[in-house]
């Protein structure tokens, strides 16, 4: 009885392990169709399996993944890929620096039809642990569910970081971290119990950012490498809505500066070059090495009649964090306007070759804009290239660095062009970028399921561990207020 | 007649009442609240939305409350299955008590129900609550159904622990009850069950657990506040708040119990005989009352005007109108969209005491859009600020639920403006409900195909009216956005019915006069009674007035009105609002002279 139930359970596991090899009816010249697209994505090793299906319809799919030892994992599915994560791991350490080759052949319309094969590069870069992102849904003024959450890239988990549902009526946003590293962290929180965040190693505060001589709270942060500071741009903001179905909000800034918040001394740093009547000042970041702060600058126009003709440049001020003080000239690296364009989003490469911006007809509101491409500043030449292989015919507008400057992610409405998508891409030392993929998920049609925006998608080194009893805590109180440097 | 028998005759006679009272409610007096309620969500049949019920505390009841409330768009099952669950609560209580004190009516049982019955009467209050409730109380009935002590120790450690996770803040009630049930049995005041073995240690760890449960979730589980931690959102759609009332039905089994354990003994059965009716009458009076005033039968006439719209049934709204005007924003925005939609703003409008926003609500960044604020954008083919509106109230719900009747009035704006994967998305999500599912797989054959959708009664419609220009929403200039509509397409009527009803309610004569002209090119027989009622007005302001007014017809019976009302105002009517809207009040003049516009 005994070794019958055994010799039953081996003959199981081998009927079921077995995949029935197919013999396709037809054979195609072109690669197939699938969601996402994963056709020739250059990888990290470690990325979590990336299950796909046909886009068009099919009744069962076959597929062969081979590696350069030879070895295979044979795949069916009705509904979709699920690529198990041990064998997937396995196949993409043995081809660090290769590419895979995938094999698809699908059952449609009861005929077995085998595509041509389609690559995977899996890069010898490695990438960070995880990614940091709101999940909002693609409202105009008003908000009700929403949270940041943080998902590591090695697998499907996601968990949140916080929720608005902590703090009632309340909005959190512009989660930054410094260089990737969770352990600085700064976070608004929007509402009746707001302020700003900073959690700093073990330390965390709540502040009332609004002083004297801003003109309102923190907006757009950007941590400085040596954790000492921070720069926010400070933003007068209004929101209008379009009537062409082609565009829809602007979020327009009536007036903005850029100040530098000192983390140790509570205190605001101002610089009236960063805080001209004449200009629109906005997304301050600094370079890898401190010594430089980038932002956009536009001439400033009458807000909202105007909105169309403010053109922001990409400019730069030297600071001296040991004295924490600005130099006395403003350089233009990138002068937009020249071309009738708008500079947003300046974000320097960890090596401090390169500025990623995003780059839109005009205004500062590049998320609603279809025409948002990414493009990349050489910050040694000047030399300034359009990102093709990055960009689509919609939206590509916010997006972060890798630790090692080898990956980008950013959001992309190319999707559907209502929901922004985080999609991940490989860059070399060159500049040269790879074909970016969607950020996998176990059940494909988890993006068409959710009625959320990946919003602000930041890389991070290691797991965000926010005590939320702090904040709760924190929020509860009547905060610290920001002191000014005179 | 014996105790026993009057006991039973008596209950069955509550029990009745108390259905049939429940069911006349909401059948008569307040159904539109609860169609709208199947409005206000999007309940997938899939395994994964069940999945992510699972997941927190109080959501397997509202899975169970949107499942039966998705069946509400038919009046007769919202009134059903209301009354049903609410009449649950009442039941299992009963059983409860005489199981507990071996009688057969306790009137007091109902208290529970009424008072569950009175909170659904405010829109934020959800079925799910209802059937928490009720299953929390069964939950009771089962734990005395365990004769054998240790079986009932177990269960009632499982079911503190299970009640708090599948029904949220009702475990309360639940852990309080039985926590009494054991100090009744202990100090054998009531019941016939065994005593727990070390009781003092049982009926400790129940109150302990009671406590540490959710604060142990809260610690490691949930991103919630401490209170939502206990109650969830399956109650209230403001999970971070708990209002009074709702505490007060916690703990209101628990306070019965307690009540009956003390005073049964005290009472005789002919004492009993009288202070049963009594009790019976002051519940039935109080419950009535209840109703009466907490009630808001002004918001169920609004929300029947909201239902209507989505039905497109115009008619109705103007029907409805004229038997009462409505007095509400929304009330009145169906009925200028009424009509609006039937060719009937420039005959009719002024018959129903207009104000000057009931064309469009303003827009408000606080509390929750209205679901009936997009359409009159949507009919007028300004689809983008249908959208917008459309995300604003998918936004502003208060629970962050999805509105199914906006996640569909979005996918038409998306299949009318070619956003056809948009569109796909949202009908996706539709094709996973149950009723929408037909709908959804009708409107998916439409996505690419011009020709269909052009061809569609009122997509086409609205797609051949769309703006062709670009500009910022505003409010305050909305007349731009409906010229703008009115250049896209010289022939849209109900644009130009709009703007000339926009100029009359500003009472911007100038632009009124200035877009009269248009009228020509509109088809109709004869100047319509608002324009001639706004234009024999206005002649008696010039001096002179100018040749090109005198092409356009006045009938002799509106000049005939005009002067009986000239004379009228002359004649101290000017002084007295009240008897010139008796005589009067349906004119243009009437709202010229006494509806003040907000910067007068």
């Amino acid at each position: 009885m005994y070794r019958l139930l055994i010799s039953l359970l081996i003959l199981t596991l081998t009927v079921v392990s077995c995949k029935q090899k197919i013999t396709p009816d037809e054979v195609k010249h072109e690669k197939p169709s699938i969601f996402p697209d994963y056709t020739d994505v250059t990888v990290p090793a470690t990325i979590a399996p990336l299950n796909f299906k046909m886009k068009d319809e099919f009744s069962k799919m076959d597929v062969v993944i081979e590696g350069s030892a030879n070895k295979t994992i044979h795949l069916q599915g009705k509904k979709q890929i699920e690529i198990s994560t041990k064998k997937w791991t396995d196949i993409l350490e043995e081809n660090r620096g290769k590419k895979i080759q995938i094999t698809v052949s699908a059952k449609q319309k009861n005929k077995w039809i085998r595509y041509a094969p389609f690559s995977i590069f899996v890069s010898n870069d490695p990438i960070d642990h995880g990614l940091v992102y709101r999940l909002i849904a693609p409202g105009y003024e008003v908000y009700s569910k929403m949270g940041i959450y943080q998902r590591k890239l090695s697998n499907y988990k996601q968990d949140a970081i916080i929720e608005n549902t902590l703090l009632s009526g309340s909005c959190v946003n512009c989660h930054s971290f410094r260089l990737t590293d969770p352990d600085d962290m700064s976070l608004h929180i929007r509402g009746k119990k707001g302020g700003t965040i900073i959690a700093s190693g073990d330390d965390m505060k709540l502040l009332n950012t609004k002083t004297p001589k801003t003109i309102s709270n923190f907006v757009y942060p950007f941590w400085h490498p040596s954790g000492n500071f921070i720069t926010y741009s400070v933003n007068k903001t209004k929101q209008v809505f379009h009537e062409s179905k082609a565009k829809r909000v602007e979020v327009i800034d009536a007036a903005s500066d850029i100040i530098v918040y000192d983390v140790n001394n509570n205190e605001t740093l101002f610089n009236a070059k960063l805080m001209q009547d004449s200009t629109f000042e906005t997304f301050p970041s600094f370079s890898p090495n401190g010594r430089t702060l980038y932002f956009c600058a536009a001439e400033a126009k009458e807000m909202p009649a105007k909105y169309n003709e403010v053109r922001y440049n990409l400019c730069s001020i030297t600071f001296d964090p040991e004295s924490a003080t600005f130099g006395d000239k403003i350089d233009t690296l990138f002068h937009a306007s020249a071309i009738d364009k708008s500079v947003t989003f300046p974000r320097p490469s960890p090596d401090g070759k390169y500025i990623m911006f995003t780059l839109i007809d005009y205004g500062n509101f590049s998320i609603w804009h279809k025409e948002a491409d990414l493009y990349l500043i050489d910050v040694k030449t000047g030399e300034v290239k359009v990102m093709d292989a990055a960009n689509s015919d919609d939206t590509e507008s916010y997006h972060s660095w890798s630790s090692n400057s080898r990956w980008f992610v950013f959001s992309s409405r190319r999707l559907n062009g209502l929901y922004t998508r985080p999609f991940i891409a490989h860059i070399d030392e060159n500049g040269t970028v790879g074909k970016p993929f969607l950020l996998p998920q176990k059940n494909t049609d988890y993006y068409e399921q959710l009625l959320f925006s990946y919003n602000i998608p930041e890389f991070i080194n290691k797991k965000v561990d926010l005590d939320l009893r702090t904040v709760e805590h924190l929020a509860n109180t009547s905060g610290t207020n920001v002191t000014q440097r005179e | 007649m014996n105790e026993l028998n009057y006991q039973t005759q008596l209950s069955r006679l509550a029990n009745l009442l108390f259905f049939v009272v429940l069911l006349v409610f909401w059948g008569f007096f307040y159904s539109n609240h609860l169609v709208q309620k199947e409005q206000m969500q999007l309940f997938l049949l899939s395994f994964d939305y069940l999945k992510e019920h699972l997941s927190y505390q109080g959501g397997f009841v509202i899975y169970l409350g949107e499942f039966f409330t998705q069946f509400f768009r038919f009046t007769w099952a919202a009134v059903l299955f209301t009354t049903f669950f609410i009449y649950q609560v009442s039941y299992a209580s009963q059983k409860v008590l005489s199981r507990f004190f071996n009688s057969k009516i306790y009137l007091l049982a109902f208290v529970p129900a009424m008072g569950y019955n009175l909170l659904l009467l405010n829109i934020y209050f959800k079925l799910s609550g209802a059937i928490a409730v009720a299953l929390s109380v069964w939950g009771v009935v089962f734990y005395l159904k365990q004769m054998a002590p240790v079986k009932r120790m177990i269960s009632g450690f499982i079911l503190i622990v299970l009640c708090y996770w599948m029904l949220g803040g009702t475990y309360i009630s639940f852990a309080l009850s039985i926590v009494l049930i054991e100090l009744f049995i202990r100090f054998k005041k009531a019941g016939n069950l065994e005593d727990l073995p070390n009781s003092w240690m049982i009926i400790s760890g129940y109150v302990l657990i009671g406590i540490v449960t959710p604060l142990f979730f809260h610690k490691f589980v949930l991103i919630d506040t401490l209170l939502s931690s206990f109650i969830s959102s399956a109650y209230y759609q403001f999970s971070p708040m708990l209002p009074t009332p709702l505490l007060l039905i916690f703990l209101s089994l628990p306070a019965i119990l307690l009540f009956h354990g003390f005073a049964d003994g005290l009472v005789s059965f002919n004492n009993r005989k009288i202070l049963q009716p009594v009790l019976g009458i002051l519940l039935f009076f109080g419950f009535g009352f209840g109703l009466y005033h907490l009630a808001d039968f002004e918001e169920e006439i609004e929300i029947q005007y909201e239902n209507l719209v989505t039905q497109a049934n115009w008619a109705k709204i103007i029907n409805l109108a004229e038997q009462e005007t409505p007095t509400g924003e929304k009330g009145k925005l169906a009925l200028t969209l009424a009509l609006g939609k039937t060719e009937q703003l420039s005959s009719k409008l002024f018959s129903f005491s207009p104000e000057i926003n009931d064309l469009f609500i303003p827009f408000n960044i606080r509390g929750m859009a209205p679901l009936i604020a997009n359409e009159p954008y949507f009919y007028l083919g300004l689809t983008n600020f249908s959208k917008m509106l459309c995300i604003e109230t998918l936004e502003s719900t208060p629970d962050g639920r999805s509105p199914v009747r906006m996640i569909k009035r979005y996918a038409e704006n998306c299949i009318i403006d070619g956003q056809y994967d948009v569109a796909a998305k949202y009908l996706h999500a539709l094709e996973q409900t149950l009723f929408y599912r037909k709908w959804a797989n009708e409107a998916q054959k439409y996505i690419r195909d011009e020709e269909k959708i052009n061809d569609h009664q009122v997509w086409g419609d609205i797609r051949n009216n769309r703006v062709k220009d670009d500009f910022y929403f505003n409010y305050d200039q909305i007349d731009l956005a409906l010229i703008a509509l009115l250049r896209s397409n010289p022939q849209n009527k109900m644009a130009y019915e709009y703007i000339m009803s926009w100029y009359l309610l500003q009472k911007d004569f100038d632009e009124f006069l200035n877009y009269l002209p248009l009228v020509k090119t509109m088809g109709y027989h004869e100047l319509p009674l608002v324009f001639q009622e706004a234009l024999v007005y206005i002649k008696t302001l010039f001096n002179e007035v100018p040749e090109n007014l005198n092409q356009y017809k006045i009938s002799n019976e509106v000049r005939l009105r005009l002067n009986k009302y000239a004379k009228a105002f002359q004649q101290g009517g000017s002084k007295k609002p009240d008897e010139m809207g008796k005589a009067f009040g349906k004119t243009y003049w009437y709202y010229v002279h006494f509806t003040e516009l907000e910067n007068e």
